[in-house]
């Protein structure tokens, strides 16, 4: 029995060995730009309709559902002047919401863009989607370091920080220990299984995303979308709970300032992504939005980084300043806004603009 | 809980430490373990499918004892028949129940009587057709006292719900399993390695080749309508080859398995598809099904129907082969699928060489144009019936023929991607392992003429491949519905 444990370890061992061998220098060979073939649908789309709008866009919004559900262009524009458009979807955390930047950046719109807000928040935590396209095509090294290192700030909470170093270490595992080499190999040749796509689905959201400059409100979504009957699910039990909820959320909000913490890859990563974005003269603002308080904690603590270097930030999470974010009457669910609450919010971001700019 | 799955993977690793450190002294002890790793193993799918595996266990463990023990022949008669209906009945209600009422109802609709029956939602108890043929021939044998009757309950019940077979086979009879769960079990380095190996090239077979020729087969047969003659044709052959692969690789898996834990159970496979002829394949194919049939069913069936001659056999066989297709589910296409493949054997049981047995040259590298010509006959012929055995229906088989054999099979195929350019070099790799193996049941069991350099390279492609193209969720093997 030794003898054969002895032998299945070292083998499985060098064959391991080999496997991490040959992975790493396909990946390291063919290195290509797979963006298109790999990021979801609706992503692709929005970026499409950006790319193709015949109005002159300058001012773009990033990041999560936040971003998405809660900011609309057209109101934003009314207000401050400017010709807007969002590029938010659900979950778009940093690496995946900084790759669509530099994709929104690579159009030939780049050059009309003046205003770029980018949503704080900490690394996606990407839970048991380790072996979804979009992350295993754009992890590598450098995104595992700077992801990891985000678990060293002590206002993350301990539950984040184990989410997030298990998952980002299992995509570790699996993408270099091969399991990942039949997706580059596929794509490689052109030999991805085709889906066959539901066009009608798609042709919906192209007109919804173009007729509201990439907004798309859970209301609108719901209804056009055919939305799956456990959300509305979920709505209904939000109706019965949702001032207890918003209640308690307020009475949560972080009393004390955040913890002191280092700069540590992520956070540089960001201030060396803005700083270039300002050297080719756009503008760059953060925002920090309400409600998801383990956001929040960590959007304040990144906050007060990035003023401290120099950056603007866009704080609408405190409660007792924007009483109006964590109201029942505005909510679409636990997390959004319903459109009125979604003008309000857009309004309020319109607003600290024109103060931060000097303008009235 | 699937062979390809993490979850397996953690499982398998505990009980095998487990089953040979701690629990190797007592042999009991041990037994008790395995019977409750089987039973977790079982009802990781669907928990309340384990109360039907524990009662059926129950009746035939008392059965036996009682069929054995009685001096009544009469009463002996009693106990055994009340035994073939417990266990045709189980099988009868859960999976083939509302497949009779619906055909019964079928039938008098086409005489405009409307009987206003409906059909029930019954579950289909996972791996039902293998554990109750594994407990019928018990009864039978007993009953015509070619085995003893298992009087440790442990053992019974152990051989019953076998964890690496009990799913989807190979459908081992008692006095093969039995005695070797009733001695102490040796673990050896020669059978542990074998195992590996097993293991290696079923995940092979199930990862590498079924898996991805399923993405093929699926993409053509749910297009059929639209498609020319020749894609139907590319489509049959993929299927053809996921249906062997998939099959095959769970079995392989399972007596890899059950290998490392010191067993040796039923060859399920010996390379249908070098077989030169229709009886010749299905001595290879599904062997524990095949010879089951054809011990409980096709020899009294043929003893009783002799005086018929030829046309005793040809009916005995065709019988045989309807069972051998129904039992792969409540569906006409499966009842058709066993009367074609029975059909096949007509003309040799008429020209009286159905019994000839045709061996392959092992130390030949390639086979004579008259071997080969005989091979590809035969494949050819499994692939059309194949096509029964994947579509939804018996009409959509016929549609499915007439546009596969219209003008059309000789147009240009028209593929959705060239996904299939990734999966026919793995194939052919297939393939031609198991020609090079074909001596050995596990092809990889290479000869030492082989050098280990070309040896450990193979091995390792297995393995590389395997892991590149396993999903996340890992698919379910196509015989668990059976």
């Amino acid at each position: 029995m030794k003898k054969f444990i002895k032998h299945f370890i070292l083998t499985i061992s060098i064959f391991w060995a080999i496997s991490v061998l040959i992975t790493v220098s396909i990946y390291t060979c063919f290195k290509r730009d797979f963006y298109a073939n790999y990021e979801v649908n609706e992503i692709v789309i929005k970026q499409d309709v950006f790319a193709k709008s015949p109005a002159k866009i300058n001012t773009i919004f990033l990041g999560g559902s936040q971003v998405y559900r809660q900011i609309i262009p057209s109101v934003f524009d009314s207000l401050t002047n400017n010709t807007s458009y969002n590029l938010g979807y659900p979950g778009l955390f940093f690496p995946r919401s900084y790759e669509a930047l530099d994709e929104a950046l690579k159009t030939k719109r780049a050059a009309d863009i003046k205003n770029i807000f980018i949503e704080l928040a900490p690394p996606d935590r990407m839970t048991f989607n380790y072996n979804n396209n979009p992350y295993v095509y754009s992890f590598d090294f450098k995104t595992y370091e700077q992801t990891i290192s985000s678990c060293t700030s002590p206002n993350l909470d301990k539950k984040e920080k184990a989410l997030t170093f298990g998952f980002w270490n299992v995509l570790l595992f699996y993408k270099y220990s091969g399991f990942a080499v039949s997706k580059y190999v596929n794509l490689l040749l052109h030999t991805n299984p085709v889906a066959q796509p539901d066009t009608l689905t798609e042709t919906r959201y192209r007109k919804i995303v173009a007729n509201n400059e990439g907004f798309v409100d859970l209301n609108t979504q719901k209804k056009q979308l055919n939305m799956g009957s456990k959300k509305i699910g979920e709505l209904n039990a939000f109706k019965e709970e949702g001032l207890a909820i918003m209640k308690a959320m307020t009475a949560r909000y972080p009393s004390t300032k955040p913890k002191p913490e280092k700069v540590n890859m992520f956070a540089q990563y960001i201030m060396d992504y803005a700083t270039h974005l300002q050297q080719e003269g756009k503008n760059v603002y953060f925002i920090v939005g309400p409600r998801e308080l383990t956001f929040v904690k960590y959007g304040l603590a990144q906050k007060r980084i990035l003023v401290q270097h120099g950056f603007k930030v866009f704080d609408l999470s405190d409660p007792k300043l924007y009483p109006q974010f964590y109201s029942y009457d505005y909510s679409f669910d636990l997390l959004h806004l319903n459109y009125e609450g979604a003008v309000l919010y857009t309004q309020t971001i319109a607003n600290l603009l024109k103060e931060s700019n000097g303008q009235k | 809980m699937v062979f390809n799955s993490i979850a397996f993977l953690v499982f398998f690793i505990l009980f095998f430490t487990l089953y040979w450190s701690v629990l190797n002294k007592n042999l009991k002890v041990q037994n008790l373990f395995l019977l409750a790793a089987c039973y977790v193993f079982y009802a990781w799918v669907d928990w309340r499918f384990l109360f039907l595996l524990i009662a059926n266990s129950t009746v035939n463990y008392f059965l036996g004892i009682y069929i054995s023990k009685d001096a009544d022949e009469k009463r002996r008669k009693i106990l055994f028949y009340i035994g073939l209906i417990f266990g045709i009945g189980i099988l009868l209600y859960f999976k083939y129940f509302n497949f009779f009422v619906s055909s019964v109802a079928g039938v008098f609709s086409i005489l405009h009587i409307n009987l206003n029956i409906h059909t029930i939602k019954i579950l289909l108890p996972l791996g039902i057709s293998f554990y109750t043929f594994r407990t019928l021939s018990y009864i039978i044998d007993i009953y015509q006292g070619k085995t003893k009757p298992v009087t440790d309950w442990v053992v019974f019940f152990s051989y019953v719900a076998f964890f690496p077979c009990v799913v989807s086979g190979p459908i081992d009879r008692a006095n093969l399993l039995v005695p070797q769960l009733e001695k102490k079990r040796v673990f050896t380095y020669e059978s542990g390695v074998d195992g590996i190996r097993q293991i290696l090239w079923g995940l092979f077979k199930k990862i590498v080749i079924a898996d991805t020729c399923a993405i093929i087969s699926d993409q053509i047969f749910d297009h059929y309508q639209t498609l020319p003659g020749s894609t139907l044709f590319i489509g049959a052959f993929f299927f053809c080859v996921d249906l062997y692969a998939d099959f095959s690789g769970y079995s392989d898996i399972a007596i890899g398995v059950a290998r490392l834990l010191g067993f040796n159970v039923t060859r399920n496979f010996n390379y249908p598809y070098f077989a030169q002829n229709i009886p010749d394949y299905w001595r290879r194919w599904h062997i524990s099904l095949t010879s089951w049939v054809t011990d409980y069913v096709f020899t009294p069936l043929s003893i009783s129907l002799r005086d018929y001659a030829k046309w005793g056999t040809i009916l005995a066989i065709i019988l045989n082969m309807v069972i051998v297709g129904v039992w792969h589910g409540p569906n006409w296409t499966f009842v058709l699928y066993g009367f074609i493949s029975g059909l096949y054997f007509i003309p040799l049981i008429l020209m009286g060489t159905m019994n000839k047995r045709k061996k392959l040259d092992q130390n030949k590298l390639l086979p004579s144009f008259a071997v080969f010509k005989g091979i590809l006959g035969t494949f050819l012929l499994t692939m059309l019936t194949d096509v029964i055995f994947r579509t939804r229906n018996v009409t959509e088989a016929f549609h499915f023929y007439a546009r596969l054999f219209s003008g059309s099979i000789i147009s240009r195929p028209v593929m959705h991607d060239n996904f299939y350019l990734c999966v026919v070099p793995f194939v052919t790799f297939m393939f031609a392992i198991e020609w090079v193996g074909k001596s050995e049941d596990v092809p990889i069991r290479f000869s030492k003429k082989v050098s280990p350099v070309v040896r450990y390279a193979i091995y390792f492609i297995l393995f590389y491949s395997s892991i590149a193209f396993m999903t996340k969720s890992a698919n379910s093997f196509i015989y668990f519905q059976f």
